[in-house]
């Protein structure tokens, strides 16, 4: 802040010298103490609290508000209203989960296949037995075997073909699949991958139900049977996903099965952009009316309502504010349609790519699944690598886009490792809760991790332009602090050194012409401006100050 | 002999056109790698940080010299205007005030009390951001220990010598800022003391003028005083203790006089008054009167051993 030198106005001419020599012309911080200074803001910003524990808080709030599927997610409104800025969160259109129609209904019998069953159990079999392909036990291949041994537990000693991915899952899992007919689902269905002969009583046990889930329910089965069905059970999904991109590839030269596709993909992919593009204005228009009532709000409570309005009346400067309001409102709505516009490109896109990659499954559709959740932080990686904003240097991009990508990555791969995290997870109604917690502090601290390790060294970089900022405008405050000392010092000085001159004048005038009244007139005036009290200030005191005193002391 | 040797021109330029251009490539091929290498470890900033550090010296010492210079010159030019100030002071003191009191002893009795502050220079020195030295800014330098700095580069695949590089940039950069706040602060320095000195010479100039005005004053006291004296001997009228009185003074020599009082009162506060005040002009003064003391004691005791023996 600019030094105020008015004061000088009020010197006496005497004292002037004095208080030149001691005025404080500008700041008397040193370089150091201002290095310091800016030290300690770049340790403040990079605390714990500002890199981490905010993002992962507004994060949750986020997650929580999407999960809950709120128009408008509670941190979005506190971002906007208080202008926190962490760009890796939020965007303003609510997830679409897109996928398929249902092409069909499930029908066990069109499913299933009993000669390839019966045909995998009689190749398996050495006469009358087979060996138990979970358990590793001995049993009858057909019942009645095992009802002439008249044995208490039957079912246990004879068995059945599972499908180890049973056909009620698998028709789940591509029940939507434009690209597969029934008969490549009753193929898939019924890969030998996908049989196992097991005792009768496990298999009526376990039903629809995945190895995975029996084993979890059913704590008696002995520890290697349940190694065992795991085993399987991970092998057999592979398998099914490996059979499906296989069938899905292959049906790509059906001409009806892609156009149906081709068809259903596009029609959902512009309804999508269309949906997004209709919140995002929707939301932009309702953020940009709510921010800027609260800014006015704020501003009034803060400042009172006539703050910078320029009137005194308060119901002008409501009547002000009002307009102003409006005038921000009308002139952003242009942003606000760009937005929408961006949102339709955006979610079109991403919604295409993703029913394409839902046409398969596995690792494929995995990769679709990061692809689609990271578009976000790909269309903004790219946009900063082509057309970054004035200003931003290339290790400040390459910073701000390893970041990106990087904690994108982190929130993507615990989001395509959903299910596994929530079945290690305990079972509690607040699970998905837990896991929006989990992802949060995640993402939040692999961002903090980033900034510490600072690989771009972009932070000492940003510190040498904050330097360079505030040592300039340091600088331009002691020039203008120098000229405007200047300024008034020499007014002041031509001032007091003018006033003397035209008071002496009038004095040796008044002496030669023998007008002692101005002469005297002239002589308390240098007196009064010098400062000097002279112990009278007329005729009459002075001629009883002489009588007064013996003696006239000098 | 003429297409031979047309072939043989034409054979010659091609090959030394290839030549060029290998050459061209390789030369451009072997900047682009070097250019790398020295991004590698760290040189091309450390060679930055050298330049910054040694272009921010110079600067800081051409202008503390430009400085010290115009400083110089100020400072000499308030020394003067001191002196007179001081001489100014000293004749008043000595002489001026003593007419004044000479001319009014026909009124009244008066004496002098005060004494006069004589100025001592002393410019306090502004205290401005110093450099750092070159060791304590620039950590690591190629040009010096080129081979060391190369191995280190190399076993710790540039790290190492990458971040002093770096540090040394930050410092590097830190006291080129601190040059110019320095410079800028030196420039604030010089025009406080011109300030300074135009408010002396002010001082300086009013001193002269009162004393000038103060003599023509006298001139009157005087004047007026022995016509009211002769007039008053003339009409007979009797002169209190052989001093006018202000009862019987003309309207004249009484304003005269009343003038004369306060253009010396006024110089007399002028005189007591320090315009640099360090502290030591108000000592010296002290001193000065302690050994003037000393001198009136050591004449009475003369006088007093005098009158004994």
């Amino acid at each position: 802040m600019n030094k105020d030198f008015e004061g000088i106005r009020n010197i006496s001419p005497l004292d002037m010298t004095n208080y030149l020599l001691k005025l404080e012309i500008c700041n008397k911080e040193t370089a150091e103490e201002l290095f310091n200074k800016i030290d300690n803001e770049f340790e403040t910003k990079d605390g714990i609290i500002d890199t981490m524990i905010k993002p992962a808080l507004f994060g949750m709030f986020d997650g929580i508000g999407r999960k809950y599927k709120l128009k408008v997610p509670v941190s979005q409104l506190v971002q906007e209203c208080t202008g926190f800025n962490s760009s890796s969160y939020g965007s303003f259109t609510n997830e679409h989960d897109i996928t398929f129609e249902s092409q069909r209904e499930f029908d066990r019998k069109k499913n299933d296949n009993v000669y390839k069953r019966n045909k995998y159990r009689d190749e398996l079999s050495d006469g009358k037995t087979v060996k138990d392909e979970y358990t590793g036990e001995r049993i009858y291949k057909k019942h009645k075997e095992a009802e002439k041994r008249n044995f208490k537990n039957k079912t246990t000693k004879t068995g059945d073909v599972d499908h180890i991915i049973p056909l009620k899952k698998i028709y789940k899992q591509v029940e939507n699949n434009p690209m597969l007919t029934q008969s490549d689902i009753k193929e898939i269905s019924n890969s030998t991958e996908n049989y196992a002969f097991i005792n009768s009583k496990l298999n009526r046990s376990k039903g629809d139900s995945l190895n995975s889930v029996v084993i979890k329910e059913n704590s008696t089965l002995p520890e290697g049977t349940k190694q065992t069905m795991l085993a399987k059970h991970k092998k057999a999904q592979n398998n099914i996903d490996k059979d499906i991109n296989k069938a899905v590839v292959k049906n790509l030269k059906n001409k009806d099965l892609r156009s149906s596709a081709s068809n259903e993909i596009k029609s959902k992919s512009l309804n999508t952009g269309k949906d997004a593009a209709k919140e995002g204005v929707i939301l932009r228009a309702s953020l940009l009316f709510i921010k800027t009532t609260y800014f006015e709000i704020s501003d009034s409570l803060k400042n009172g309502v006539c703050h910078n309005m320029g009137v005194s009346c308060s119901i002008e400067a409501l009547k002000k504010r009002f307009k102003r309001s409006i005038n921000y409102i009308m002139s952003s709505l242009k942003d606000v349609m760009s937005g929408g516009f961006k949102d339709f490109l955006v979610e079109t896109i991403k919604c295409g790519v993703k029913l394409v990659f839902d046409l398969f499954a596995g690792v494929v559709k995995s990769i679709g699944k990061i692809i689609t959740t990271g578009f976000h932080a790909i269309v903004q990686s790219l946009k900063l690598l082509i057309s970054p904003p004035p200003g931003m240097s290339l290790r400040e991009r390459l910073d701000a886009i390893t970041k990106l990508i990087t904690t994108t990555a982190v929130g993507t791969l615990l989001t395509v490792s959903k299910e596994t995290i929530l079945a290690a997870l305990p079972n509690n109604p607040l699970k998905d809760i837990l896991f929006i917690l989990l992802e949060g502090f995640a993402v939040a601290f692999v961002a903090y991790l980033l900034n510490k390790i600072d690989i771009f060294d972009v932070k000492r970089e940003m510190k040498l332009k904050r330097i360079e900022e505030v040592f300039n405008e340091r600088i331009s405050e002691i020039k203008e602090s120098t000229d405007d000392f200047k300024k008034t010092s020499i007014e002041v000085l031509y001032e007091q050194k003018k006033d003397f001159v035209e008071s002496l004048n009038k004095m040796k005038i008044g002496i030669v012409e023998k007008d002692f009244d101005i002469a005297n007139e002239m002589a308390f005036n240098i007196a009064e401006r010098f400062n000097i009290d002279l112990g009278y200030s007329n005729e009459d005191e002075f001629i009883e100050m002489v009588d007064n005193e013996d003696m006239l002391v000098f | 002999m003429g297409w031979f040797s047309s072939l043989c021109s034409g054979i010659k330029n091609v090959a030394s056109k290839v030549v060029n251009t290998v050459k061209n490539v390789a030369s451009k091929a072997v900047e682009k790698v070097k250019d790398v290498y020295q991004t590698f470890t760290g040189e091309k900033e450390a060679k930055r940080a050298k330049k910054i550090y040694e272009d921010a010296k110079r600067k800081y010492e051409d202008e503390f010299k430009k400085y010290q210079n115009e400083k110089d010159k100020i400072v000499s030019s308030i020394s003067d205007s001191l002196e007179k100030i001081n001489t100014h002071k000293k004749e008043f003191m000595e002489s001026q005030i003593k007419d004044y009191l000479s001319i009014i002893s026909k009124i009244k009795d008066a004496q002098i009390q005060s004494k006069e502050v004589l100025e001592v220079l002393e410019i306090e020195n502004v205290i401005f951001d110093t450099l750092k030295s070159k060791d304590q800014v620039i950590l690591i330098d190629f040009d010096k220990n080129r081979v060391m700095n190369n191995l280190k580069a190399i076993l710790t695949l540039g790290f190492s010598t990458r971040k002093k590089a770096r540090e040394s940039l930050e410092r590097a950069s830190k006291e080129s800022v601190k040059v110019d706040k320095a410079i800028q602060e030196m420039k604030s320095e010089i025009e406080r003391l011109r300030q300074v000195n135009n408010s002396l010479e002010n001082i300086e100039f009013y001193f002269a003028e009162l004393r000038e005005v103060i003599e023509d004053a006298n001139e009157h006291l005087k004047f007026t005083l022995n016509q009211a004296r002769t007039k008053i001997v003339v009409l007979s009228q009797k002169l209190v203790s052989s001093k006018v009185s202000m009862k019987n003074m003309p309207k004249v020599s009484l304003s005269v006089f009343m003038l004369t009082n306060t253009l010396i009162k006024v110089l007399v506060e002028m005189c007591k008054k320090s315009y640099i005040s360090t502290g030591k002009s108000e000592l010296l003064n002290k001193e000065i009167s302690e050994v003037i003391n000393l001198k009136n004691n050591n004449k009475k005791v003369v006088s007093d051993l005098r009158e004994a023996a």
